[in-house]
């Protein structure tokens, strides 16, 4: 004869540790979605802020440009008021000087709105980083939590199978049985998911 | 009766108008006289003979000028179409050229200023000329004045002189393309490039003048008619782009527009609107004018074409197409065609061109230690800041004044800068540490509207003075009192009571006084040939003016520190003769020891007087005791000195000939206070007693008809008399209202000094 009958109690034992895989496997899972779907959140609030700062920089860059384009007017205006104070006419210099004046000032507006639109660019690839970033993190979180389940799915089966090769197998289907009461009982698994008879 | 006695012991008054004797509320009357001629006042105001003048050498025209160059002086003869530059040190010319623009009478049109080793010479018409001086040859040489050239661009003022909005249009050079419809490399340098104006400027004498064309310079090659003509550009002309917009409304030719997100900058030459009109979109070309780098054909995302008049979207890149064309063309400022300046000076390390018959209100300074860099170009400014707009570059300013453009005659350098002109004259202030003198710094603050001669103003020590425009009066721009320091600067006439004494002047000269006699004086040719000179004292708010007769024609007089050349004429040649302060003789020399400078113009089997034929002159022996009048001589044909006795002995080395100068002072007979009862203002006056008191005498001399010999009763008149101070009187005949009867004359060589003249004066 092979083994001994296995009694009611070594059944339970059998039955509550197998039960207690699948919780933790089940706990385990949840653990790895919520992580997934917090470093989603996290990289998809990164990337709104960085959406919302190049938002600003785009407004930056035009309130920069409007405001240059006239500080600059301005200052023109300022060297032809001196210069009409000084009873300096209207000259080939005077000319020379306004003409310079704007193109050193356009430059200097063009670069600042150009580094200004630069730092927009790059904010919105990091936030468009950070978006697809989050993404992945959640779908990564929902494959790992299906994996810890799957793996510890196979890994109360291993510990049921083993179960019954030290046991008659005559005694098998009892055991099963008790093992699924005990975890109806306990609410963990349902019925259907392990009704093998 | 009453009498007066007035005692005149200072002379510095000068020569008093006619109008002005009665005058007795007016400073100057107090030290003037009726007549001052040919005396010098001394530092003490006490009355001497005036210098003599002492032949230097022939030169060949009528306008001679000193000037130091490396450290050597020169006189600068301006003749007939001619320059002629002697050496002072020998007397010998060094330098000639000829024909030059001027004529005998325009010559004191000619501007000239040293600059380093070259002197530039300017004159109506006349492109400027430079006489350099290499200081290693020891060689002079005359060039025309011309523009440094600097990588393709002349280094000359450009200007707008054709009305505004007026295009220029082209076809730009070819380009070579790169990938992606970028440009690569531009085609430099192109020949007989076709440019046509919108409306009609051009002329066939702008051949080969030059156009600064968006800042890029081209030369006139030729013209066709009035707006067609092909020019040769040394480098490229820049190109036109054309972009679709959604909108075409903002865009107006000559408006400047940008591409905001490629940054190239333009002008706008064309606008077409869209077929269909509903839509407001269209093409736009416009000239780039910020970079010949223009990026490439590339659709930018939210590219747009900015002008000041709003802005549209460009949703396409723009292409390289169309015909380039711009409002922003000038011309050279400064040519054949638009004219040369008149007027030149150099200050602060710039020379300065003004005078301009095609801009009088301009002046224009160079480059700093640049004479022949002058860069002035609005347009290329933007993109080369030394095109007029660093702190060491040329500028090109015109005077500003509501009531018109002046005309800049003189630009004088006394701590500011000080602008002439014919209707004012204006302060350009100038602070070394804040307020450079450099392009955008320049300030017009008119200090008077006191129009002013093209006779160039002389700088004293403590004033400038110059002669006003009607050329009847002196006048002294100075520092005004601290009380009225809200005015930094005034102008005072300073020759209110001697105005008689200026007609039509053409030159002024200044004394420094650091030879042996420590007063300044400023010497005032006028055309007739007299010579007025004022005395400088800083304590009296006139000067004295009076005047100094030659028996010579006197047609210049320069001078420089305490040293005075005039150029007389000799009959049709022109000579220089110095101030000599030894004897009191014009035109003199030792005939026995004649210098180097004046032997090499006597005519061979001439006498050492041949510029003196057949005239009578004074003979002095030079003793070292003093001067020994011999008498009067006179001078042969030949120019030899006739002996007054029949084998007198003319061979000493120290017998010294010349013309005698005629010295005369007459007395004012001041008034006596109003109120008296003497009653003499009204009553015709009798000076009845005239006493001069004198000092160092070694000549004689007249009162009324009078004689006061140096000599006294039994001294030996064949030996310099000893110097003698004293005094004498005359009591003078017959009543006049304002007697005259009271002249001190001198016409004899040799020294004098008056310290006091007192009348006793009645009814």
């Amino acid at each position: 004869m092979a083994g001994g009958a296995a009694g009611p109690l070594s059944l339970a034992a059998t039955g509550l540790s197998v039960a207690g895989t699948l919780f933790q496997g089940s706990t385990q899972a949840s653990n790895a979605l919520t992580q997934g779907n917090m470093t989603g959140m996290s990289d998809a609030y990164r990337a709104s802020s960085l959406e919302r700062e190049a938002t600003y920089g785009q407004i930056k860059a035009a309130q920069t440009d409007a405001f240059m384009r006239d500080s600059l007017a301005g200052s023109l205006a300022n060297i032809r008021a001196v210069r009409a104070s000084a009873d300096a006419s209207s000259s080939p210099t005077e000319a020379a000087i306004l003409n310079r004046a704007q193109a050193v000032g356009d430059t200097a507006r063009t670069q600042k709105v150009a580094n200004i639109n630069e730092q927009v660019q790059s904010d919105r690839d990091a936030s468009a980083f950070y978006a697809a970033a989050g993404m992945s993190a959640i779908q990564a979180g929902q494959r790992n939590a299906r994996n810890i389940d799957l793996a510890s799915d196979l890994s109360a089966g291993g510990q049921l199978l083993s179960a019954g090769s030290q046991a008659n197998w005559s005694g098998i289907g009892s055991s099963i049985s008790g093992f699924a009461n005990g975890l109806a009982n306990l609410g963990v698994v349902g019925q259907q998911g392990l009704s093998w008879t | 009766m009453k009498k007066e006695l007035v005692a005149q012991q200072s002379f510095a008054g000068g020569q008093i108008n006619k109008s002005a004797w009665r005058r007795d509320d007016v400073a100057a009357l107090k030290t003037g006289s009726e007549r001052q001629e040919n005396m010098r006042v001394s530092a003490t105001e006490q009355a001497e003979p005036r210098p003599g003048r002492r032949m230097f050498c022939k030169v060949s025209g009528p306008r001679n000028e000193y000037v130091r160059v490396s450290g050597l002086e020169f006189l600068l003869s301006f003749g007939n179409g001619s320059l002629q530059i002697i050496s002072l040190a020998t007397g010998l010319q060094v330098f000639s050229a000829a024909p030059l623009a001027w004529g005998p009478t325009t010559l004191a049109q000619i501007v000239w200023t040293a600059a380093d080793n070259d002197i530039h010479i300017t004159f109506p018409g006349m492109q400027p000329q430079i006489a350099r001086y290499d200081p290693i040859a020891a060689t002079w040489s005359l060039l025309a004045y011309g523009f440094l050239t600097v990588t393709n661009q002349v280094q000359e003022p450009f200007y707008r002189f054709a009305k505004d909005g007026v295009t220029v249009s082209w076809v730009p050079a070819t380009y070579t393309y790169g990938s992606g419809g970028a440009l690569g490399s531009p085609v430099l340098g192109q020949t007989g490039l076709a440019v046509v104006l919108s409306a009609p400027w051009f002329a066939s004498s702008m051949v080969n003048t030059r156009l600064s064309i968006l800042g890029q310079q081209a030369t006139i090659a030729t013209v066709t008619d009035g707006a067609h003509a092909t020019v040769n550009v040394p480098y490229v002309l820049p190109t036109p782009l054309s972009v679709l917009v959604d909108n075409t409304d903002p865009f107006v030719t000559g408006l400047e527009v940008q591409l905001k997100v490629q940054g190239v900058k333009g002008e706008v030459g064309t606008v077409s609107k869209g077929t269909g009109t509903a839509s407001p979109g269209g093409t736009v070309t416009f000239t780039v004018t910020s970079s010949a780098l223009y990026p490439g054909a590339t659709t930018t995302l939210g590219e747009q074409l900015i002008s000041p008049l709003g802005y549209a979207n460009v949703p396409f890149g723009p292409t390289v197409s169309g015909v380039a064309s711009t409002v922003q063309w000038q011309e050279e400022f400064m040519s054949g065609l638009r004219g040369w300046p008149s007027a030149c000076a150099f200050g602060r390390r710039r020379l300065r061109f003004y005078n301009f018959p095609q801009k009088q209100d301009a002046i224009l300074w160079s480059t700093i230690d640049h004479p022949d860099m002058m860069w002035v170009d609005a347009v290329a400014a933007a993109l080369y800041p030394q095109a007029g707009t660093e702190a060491d570059n040329a500028f090109l300013e015109f005077v500003g004044d509501d009531e018109g453009a002046p005309k800049v005659l003189h630009v004088v350098d006394w701590g500011d800068e000080f602008i002439f002109t014919d209707r004012g004259i204006y302060q350009l202030p100038i602070s070394a540490a804040g307020n450079p003198l450099k392009p955008g710094s320049a300030e017009f603050r008119k200090l008077s509207n006191d129009g002013v001669s093209t006779i160039p103003p002389i700088v004293t020590a403590d004033s400038i003075v110059f002669i006003n425009a009607g050329k009847q009066r002196v006048s002294a721009l100075k520092g005004a009192p601290l009380s009225t320091s809200a005015r930094p600067f005034i102008v005072d006439d300073v020759s209110e009571p001697h105005s008689d004494l200026f007609t039509n002047p053409i030159a002024m000269a200044l004394t420094t006084g650091d030879g042996p006699k420590p007063e300044r004086y400023i010497y005032v040719l006028n055309n007739d040939g007299s010579v007025v000179v004022g005395k400088f004292t800083a304590d009296r708010q006139f000067v004295g003016w009076a005047p100094w007769t030659s028996q010579v024609l006197t047609v210049w007089v320069t001078s420089a520190g305490p040293n005075v050349w005039y150029t007389v004429q000799h009959g049709s040649e022109f000579w220089i003769e110095t101030e000599d302060m030894t004897i009191d003789l014009d035109s003199g020399v030792y005939i026995n020891a004649l210098p180097t400078s004046v032997s090499a113009s006597q005519p061979g089997g001439k006498g050492p007087l041949w510029y003196l034929a057949n005239r009578t002159v004074a003979l002095v022996d030079m003793l070292p005791a003093g001067p020994l009048d011999k008498g009067d001589y006179a001078v042969d044909a030949n120019g030899f000195l006739v002996p007054n006795q029949p084998g007198e002995d003319l061979t000493s080395a120290t017998l010294y000939a010349g013309l005698t100068v005629s010295v005369t002072h007459v007395p004012l007979v001041p008034m006596p206070g109003q109120g008296e009862s003497t009653g003499q203002r009204q009553h015709r006056r009798k000076v009845s007693r005239l006493e001069v008191t004198f000092q160092g005498q070694q000549a004689p001399f007249k009162i009324g008809k009078r004689e006061v010999s140096p000599y006294k009763f039994g001294d030996d008149q064949s030996a310099p008399a000893t110097p003698r101070d004293g005094s004498d009187f005359i009591r003078p005949l017959g009543r006049a209202y304002d007697p005259q009867n009271n002249a001190i004359t001198k016409t004899r060589p040799g020294p004098v000094r008056w310290v006091e003249v007192s009348q006793e004066v009645t009814i």
